[in-house]
């Protein structure tokens, strides 16, 4: 329901709109407008209506065009895109409209053929989206950036699949093998774990479009390996989950058994209640390799350690008469007399009426994550393409964000922001209007036209950047931080260690961490501490609890002061651990914060 | 950095007083220490238990080695003990425990048992300490160990640890069956092996014990050995005038000349003295290989999770005794973004056994990082220490090397490939670039019989070389 100053605003809006005054109406519906977490229906997009109808007044087509698509009229947006003066949009428009041919065309002729090929594809033109991949590898503009050069052969290789050109993909995919591996190793050297994954993603999706296990397991496992560094339990589980499902279908009895006892250990650490369904996994898995390799008239040997590991999964289950059967299934193998003896009296101790276990909960459906699995080598290209023009990734969101409207809606007060007449990226103050409002966005793809907003002259936009990278809850995030805290001018590095201080989500532990090591102003090692006391995570505590016990004065006071006010995972317990060990100073220190944990517990 | 030594000494008085807990008699000053040692090592496998289990626990696997019998005692201390005391009463009289006082088990091998039995006990004990940065020691030597254990436990209070008490007699059922399954197997495995006490060659034992695959790898790897053991070192020929003859050769001396070189007219004999075409008796000798090097490359990446791992470390044990056999130096690497150190598998094979069926690799892949460097290793080998250098790769179907570097590392060393289960058709730029490559395939692996024929065909093939 709207309310009354909203009413009222809309009003004077709407008079003086019929009254011909449409700047002033502009400015009351851009009042409106501000409000984007409306969702009362229709309401928001009579605001819209309001602000095209001024704009139209006013002449002002390009702005209206971008209302329009707001408001998802895709033809009438086109309408008042010149197809020569604004390609991107048009091709956006015409997409929406089913038209990707003719997108395609559009797009590749203005210089976007990683667009246009996409277009092509989503239009079934495979041979056709083969030549502009083929485009995108021979860009000159690529030369010196290896990342994205592999995500163009990739999509290639991809294409000429698609095309069943199957020796020239193979090429393809092999070059994009090669720089994966490189990349990935040169990104985990340098602590970029998540650009890392990123490579790793593409591997596993490689191996799948090959039907190449290797490659499938190289993605799976070194994926799994980063997020556990991570912490993201529920990513890891799915990725554990999901591959068990892959090896299960490929028949590889031993990498599936392997990965369910490993998935069960995993869970025991992370403390989540999933060990005991992939303990029982891992036992029924172990049994079926060993099934398996006495069909296939495997070794004897295999057989029996297969079994060995199956109940060595149904004992760390309880399950004994689960071990009892599988004692059975040894005492069946033809092995020697004595051997077949123990593990028949094995077998009658532990067989008896099934047991009552506690419940083997499965990785639930509601906790795999819809985003565990994105097209990176789409998006990464076309942010490539786009090299962080503000209007056409603005244009971009405003279309293609609609499962958050919210992040639509600052999109567009962004994208009219730096559509307007006066507007110039040289004006320092237009320009950090810009990056306050792409920062508002908070999503993932304002981060490159934030970066290169960094790139300007003036300390006022850069300040402004950093004002509005510290709302992207991203770790590409803290690469701009890093360069704000180094920056020369004392605006910058202010605004920086605001940032610094804004960026309080779990992920950021690593990047924080990063920072309290490698610089040395103490009001920079300060912030970080004290925004690493706000994650709240269990890691976060033991941070704190060695700062505390190995930092002197200022950091040591910081650390403390966070302590005593930690809310989040439980620290009590390490905290009581400490204290047993500790001394002097730090022991009276600890006792303090031990009491303040347990009065707000 | 070490933690201060307060702290360790902290953490043993607050250890040694759950011993007021224990029910294995009799135990002092030594059995003490013995258990503190036990529960170093625990800790370094990431299993923090109080010290009274690992005393009670470690005492009865233990109980024959000094030639003193250690006994549960006949009542609990307390009637919340009596179930821990039942519990002990169990472990001491199965027939595994009985087996395995009749030989001596070293200290590392009596840690990995405890480990073996009571890690999904703590494992899953919300009591255990969380992660923590400080891996905490207990000295081996202070006064606290032959102090008064009911003073102990009266000036730091033991009751912390019956929550765990507690738990492990919930799971007695669990526990024993743990035991069962320690029988001949694991022992064996545990007997393959040799110990520096090093932290990684304690995990890296753990790791084995706990891994099916391990027993797998040297199952596999045992039952090639006999046809093996068969190895003679082959003769070769020499020049000096000693022994029979052997061959004709293309370089020797004058007393070794083919009497038919004499027939030829002066200026062709020179001709052919200039270019080294003269043909000489060779004498028998012993194969010249001192200077010899078989170097080889096991795959440790993620792509070889599996069967594909199994074999390849199986084969990788038997080439590796195949080459001592037949003389030679032989080095051994994991490699994966990463060539990883040398195992030396050659002469100190049980040392390193545990690193080779355990090792478990935390990088992803970078093949084309791992092979240049290999190859301006083996360059340098060659060039300055004149080595003759045999390399033999062990990886699967996805091992895409850049050309170039296969062949540089062709130029300097005899190359073989071997491309374990390629999940689909192998197709690989340099092979042709190899002097000689296997495909291992689940076919040929399907069978029990083909398997061994098939894994010792690579290895004589790779020998031949």
């Amino acid at each position: 329901m709207a309310t009354r100053d909203e009413i009222d605003t809309k009003d004077r809006a709407d008079r003086a709109l019929r009254a011909g005054r449409a700047r002033e109406a502009l400015g009351l519906y851009a009042t409106l407008l501000a409000k984007v977490s409306v969702f009362e229906p229709g309401l928001y997009e009579s605001w819209l209506e309001g602000a095209l109808a001024a704009y139209q007044t006013m002449g002002r087509n390009r702005e209206a065009g971008y209302v329009l698509l707001g408001l998802r009229r895709f033809a009438e947006a086109q309408r008042l895109f010149p197809v020569e003066e604004r390609p991107l949009e048009w091709a956006l428009c015409a997409s929406r409209q089913g038209r990707h041919g003719e997108a395609a065309r559009v797009l590749a002729e203005a210089g976007h053929p990683a667009l246009a090929a996409v277009e092509l594809e989503t239009a079934g033109a495979h041979t056709a989206a083969r030549l502009e991949w083929e485009r995108v590898v021979r860009d000159p503009r690529l030369a010196g950036i290896p990342y994205e050069t592999a995500l163009a052969h990739f999509n290639l290789g991809e294409a000429l699949l698609r095309t069943n050109d199957r020796g020239a993909a193979d090429r393809e995919l092999t070059i994009t093998q090669r720089l994966l591996e490189l990349l990935a190793d040169d990104f985990e050297s340098r602590g970029e774990r998540e650009r890392a994954f990123d490579c790793y993603s593409i591997l596993l999706r490689l191996g799948k479009d090959t039907g190449s296990f290797e490659n499938v397991a190289e993605g799976y496992l070194n994926g799994i390996r980063i997020l556990a560094s991570d912490d993201q339990k529920f990513y890891v589980l799915q990725y554990y989950d999901d591959f068990l499902s892959y090896a299960v279908e490929q028949q590889e009895w031993y990498a599936a058994a392997q990965l369910a006892r490993e998935a069960a250990d995993y869970s025991v650490k992370a403390g989540l209640v999933y060990d005991r369904y992939y303990l029982t996994r891992a036992a029924e898995l172990w049994a079926e390799a060993a099934r398996q390799n006495e069909a296939a008239g495997g070794p004897t040997d295999l057989s029996e350690n297969a079994l060995h590991a199956g109940i060595d999964a149904a004992s760390a289950l309880g399950d004994l008469p689960l071990c009892g059967r599988l004692y059975g299934a040894l005492a069946a193998l033809p092995l020697a007399a004595k051997k077949r003896t123990r593990y028949r009296a094995l077998a009658v101790r532990y067989t008896g009426p099934a047991i009552e276990l506690p419940a083997a909960v499965p990785f639930p459906e509601y906790l795999r994550r819809p985003g565990a699995y994105q097209d990176i080598w789409r998006q990464d290209l076309v942010e490539w393409e786009l090299d962080g023009d503000p209007t056409a990734v603005l244009a971009r969101l405003v279309v293609e964000r609609t499962d958050h409207v919210r992040f639509s809606r600052l999109a567009l007060r962004a994208l009219l922001l730096c559509s307007s007449p006066g507007f110039s990226r040289d004006d320092p103050r237009a320009a950090a209007d810009l990056a306050l409002a792409l920062g508002k966005i908070q999503v993932y793809e304002v981060l490159r036209p934030l970066e290169r907003l960094y790139e300007h002259s003036s300390p006022q936009v850069r300040a402004a950047v950093m004002g509005g990278v510290g709302q992207v809850y991203c770790k590409r995030s803290f690469s701009l931080v890093r360069k704000g805290l180094a920056d020369p001018a004392a605006p910058v590095h202010i605004e920086a260690l605001r940032a610094l201080r804004g960026l309080r989500f779990r992920d950021g532990f690593d990047p924080l961490t990063q920072i309290f090591r490698d610089f040395t102003d103490e009001n920079i090692r300060i912030a970080a501490v004290e925004t690493i006391g706000e994650l709240g995570s269990l890691e976060a505590g033991l941070f704190l609890l060695d700062t505390l016990r190995h930092e002197t004065g200022a950091l040591r006071g910081a650390a403390h002061k966070c302590l005593v006010n930690f809310a989040g995972d439980d620290i009590t317990a390490t905290v009581r651990q400490y204290l047993d060990l500790e001394v002097g100073e730090n022991r009276e220190a600890l006792q303090r914060v031990l009491r303040s944990l347990n009065a707000s517990n | 950095m070490p933690p201060p030594a307060d702290l360790a000494d902290n953490e043993l008085r607050r250890q040694l007083a759950t011993l007021s807990l224990s029910h294995v008699h009799p135990s002092g000053a030594m059995e003490a220490i013995a258990a503190a040692s036990w529960w170093n090592m625990l800790a370094r496998l990431g299993l923090r238990l109080p010290l009274v289990v690992v005393h009670d626990f470690g005492l009865l696997l233990s109980r024959n080695r000094e030639g003193s019998r250690r006994e549960v005692a006949a009542a609990a201390q307390a009637p919340a003990l009596a179930r821990y005391r039942a519990l002990l009463a169990a472990l001491g009289s199965s027939e595994v425990i009985q087996d395995l006082g009749t030989a001596p088990l070293r200290d590392e091998t009596v840690a990995v048992i405890l480990a073996r039995l009571l890690s999904d006990v703590y494992l899953r004990w919300n009591g255990r300490p969380r992660a923590s940065t400080d891996i905490h020691e207990l000295p081996m030597s202070s006064p606290a160990y032959d102090g008064d254990r009911a003073a102990q436990a009266r000036e730091l209070d033991p009751a912390w640890c019956l929550p765990f008490l507690q738990r492990l007699c919930e799971h007695e059922r669990a526990v024993m069956a743990r035991l069962d399954q320690i029988d001949a197997g694991v022992l064996r495995l545990l007997g393959l092996f040799s110990f520096q006490a090093g932290v990684s060659d304690l995990a890296d034992l753990y790791q084995v014990v706990s891994t099916s695959g391990a027993a797998d790898i040297v199952d596999f790897s045992l039952q090639l050995l006999p046809s093996l053991l068969e190895t003679k070192r082959r003769p070769a020929a020499q020049r000096f005038s000693i022994d029979g003859y052997a061959s004709v050769e293309r370089r020797g001396n004058l007393d070794g000349l083919l009497p038919g070189e004499l027939a030829h007219d002066d200026e062709i004999f020179t001709q052919k003295a200039l270019c080294d075409d003269l043909l000489y008796y060779g004498h028998e000798r012993q194969q010249e290989t001192g200077r010899k090097l078989h170097y080889m490359l096991i795959d440790a990446s993620a792509s070889m999770r599996g069967a594909r791992q199994v074999f390849a470390r199986g084969l990788a044990l038997a080439l590796s005794k195949k080459f001592s056999l037949l003389g030679g130096e032989v080095w051994v690497r994991f490699f994966d973004s990463r060539l990883h150190e040398r195992l030396d598998v050659g002469s100190s094979a049980r040392r390193e056994l545990p690193r080779l069926l355990s090792f478990r690799s935390e990088r992803g892949r970078n093949y084309a990082r791992v092979f240049a460097e290999l190859a301006v290793e083996i360059g340098r080998l060659r060039r300055e220490q004149g080595r003759d250098v045999a390399l033999t790769f062990i990886t699967h179907a996805e091992c895409h090397i850049p050309t170039a570097t296969v062949e540089a590392l062709a130029r300097d060393a005899y190359l073989y490939g071997i491309f374990i289960l390629p999940s689909k058709p192998i197709d690989l730029e340099y092979l042709t670039k190899l002097h000689r490559y296997q495909v291992v395939t689940a076919e040929s692996l399907s069978r029990a019989a083909e398997k061994r024929r098939r894994a010792l065909e690579i290895v004589e093939d790779v020998a031949g070389g």
